[in-house]
């Protein structure tokens, strides 16, 4: 789910709360009534979800998911920009490194957690390592795609004037491919906020993912869910900021001319 | 205009042609011996069927695309590429839509390294000469097509080129607007001292406008015949009733006519402009005019 889609959603409440308080009211009534240990009902969960907001549980491991995010996620932005500019304006660099970008987003990340498991250690680094690997390729493809689809017509008027090649980097390439840019840092954001969880659940012992492994080990079903539902909220929260953080810089870009 | 024997033409070109080879591989000559001359302060059009290189030509001129053979001087100095003594408008209008109408003027100023207080000033001068005093914190999209298009000559004018290169500017322009900016550049050009080759599909507007009509031939591109037109200046709308407008305007139709028979509804040749395809239908409204 896109940022826009859902700020939309939100700002939109008749049919979203309405299908929030159905999927919630199913949660309850089946919680309660088949006493599923994989299921308790949602109220237990809420309660649950409130004493460990209000005891630090969940803050103190997201404070330490945040900081592997944040650092991963801008790696990935900086590198896959710079990355991606280079492939869209040299077919060179594009043939060296077009299929590594395909296998890395085709690839499941996932199974080199391990491997940074055994190279970076139990510390931050593999964490953030995990959240690169994920994040970078659509932030370098949506990067070069966007160089790519400069307009020709406005490429030639800037070099009719005199443009350097950096002003129309600058000037022109950028600002066009700008739709791409936010585009690709939004699944960038997306993908970096599920390969930190993964990452930290194989891990064990670490962040949220790692509160996930110990209460899911146990079946401590409400710290569980809980748990997820944080994360899931926090997911959202991140791609709806980037939206809006997108809807802000670009606020004048105009639909087509 | 009289010819002044001693400044070098501002737009000399010898020779000049161009071979590419096209998705099919074959070898297509685009232009072949080319040879045109616009003197300084002059007004020259060209005109020809879709497919003869004039839009190709131009860009030369502009040195935005490479040529094989000849050579082509503005001013007396070899073209290498763009220059600052030339400016482009464009068919398409090229203007950055996330720009404001002042910024968009100033763009070629801005590249030149003038301060963003002075640049502006300019950019507002020029909007107020071109017709859109009040319209710069506008957006182009706010504007109608022939209002960008006075963005995009404002543009040009900002740099305050000797030579004027204008490539169909007004052909995605309504007809009854396009009368009226065809005054206004007059009118503008009339001020400075600037030369202006100016490519078109309509025959009336290369009449009204200029001192000479260079008129191409497709396959290969090369220039067919140049008509001088002895209009007296300042024209104004009543020289479009001119009995010597309408029969130029004929002249120009009869060399025309001849190649687009020939040629028929056929694909578009080695133009490199996307756009060309637009051509066409303004230039077969024109021969009811032409003969009226």
């Amino acid at each position: 789910m896109t940022g826009r889609s859902v700020v939309r959603t939100v700002t939109r409440p008749a049919p979203f709360l309405l299908s929030l308080v159905l999927l919630a009211g199913v949660w309850e009534v089946v919680g309660r009534t088949a006493d599923l240990i994989t299921l308790p009902p949602l109220s237990d969960v809420l309660r649950q979800f409130g004493a460990m907001l209000a005891s630090g549980e969940l803050i103190d491991p997201l404070a330490d998911s945040l900081r592997s995010l944040g650092i991963g996620l801008a790696i990935s932005i900086v590198a896959g920009t710079v990355i991606g500019v280079a492939m869209g304006l040299s077919p060179a660099v594009d043939a060296a490194l077009d299929i590594y970008v395909k296998a890395g987003l085709a690839a499941p990340i996932i199974a080199f957690v391990p491997l940074f498991l055994l190279v970076f250690g139990i510390g931050s680094t593999t964490r953030i390592a995990t959240v690169v690997a994920f994040s970078i390729w659509v932030v370098i493809v949506n990067t070069a795609t966007g160089i790519r689809r400069s307009d020709p017509a406005l490429l030639e008027m800037a070099r009719s004037f005199g443009a350097s090649r950096s002003a129309q980097l600058r000037e022109i390439r950028l600002v066009e491919a700008s739709p791409y840019l936010l585009e690709g840092l939004r699944l960038g954001v997306a993908r970096g906020v599920k390969g930190l969880i993964n990452g930290e659940v194989l891990i064990a012992i670490v962040g949220l993912g790692g509160l996930v492994k110990r209460y899911g080990t146990v079946f401590s079903m409400d710290k569980l869910y809980a748990v997820i539902l944080f994360i899931v909220l926090l997911a959202l929260v991140s791609v709806a900021l980037v939206g809006l953080v997108g809807r802000l810089l670009f606020r004048h870009r105009p639909q087509g001319t | 205009m009289t010819e002044q024997e001693t400044a070098p033409a501002a737009i000399s070109v010898r020779g000049v042609g161009k071979t590419y080879v096209d998705e099919r591989r074959r070898r297509v000559t685009a232009l072949q011996d080319v040879d045109l001359t616009v003197r300084p302060g002059e007004f020259v059009s060209i005109i020809g069927p879709s497919g003869c290189g004039k839009t190709t030509l131009l860009k030369m001129v502009d040195g935005l695309i490479p040529f094989d053979h000849g050579r082509i001087d503005v001013q007396g100095t070899p073209v290498r590429g763009p220059g600052p003594e030339r400016a482009v408008v464009f068919q398409s209008f090229a203007l950055l839509p996330w720009l404001t109408v002042v910024d968009n003027v100033a763009f070629g100023l801005k590249q030149r390294g003038v301060g963003r207080a002075e640049r502006t000033r300019t950019a507002r001068d020029l909007l107020a000469r071109v017709g859109l005093r009040g319209f710069g914190d506008h957006y182009p999209r706010q504007l109608s097509g022939g209002m960008q298009q006075r963005v995009g000559l404002a543009r040009a004018l900002a740099v305050n080129p000797s030579v004027l290169l204008m490539d169909e500017p007004f052909s995605a322009i309504d007809a009854q607007t396009r009368l009226l900016l065809q005054t206004d550049l007059l009118r503008i050009w009339d001020e400075t001292a600037m030369s202006v080759l100016f490519v078109t599909h309509a025959m009336d507007e290369a009449v009204f406008l200029s001192d000479r009509v260079v008129v191409m031939r497709p396959r290969p591109g090369t220039v067919h015949e140049v008509i001088d037109i002895d209009l007296p200046r300042p024209r104004t709308e009543r020289t479009r009733q001119d009995p010597r407008f309408v029969e130029l305007t004929g002249q120009v139709w009869d060399r025309l006519r001849g190649m687009i028979v020939a040629d028929g509804p056929k694909p578009d040749g080695p133009e490199s402009d996307a756009t060309a395809d637009g051509g066409p239908s303004a230039a077969s409204g024109q021969p009811a005019g032409a003969t009226a």
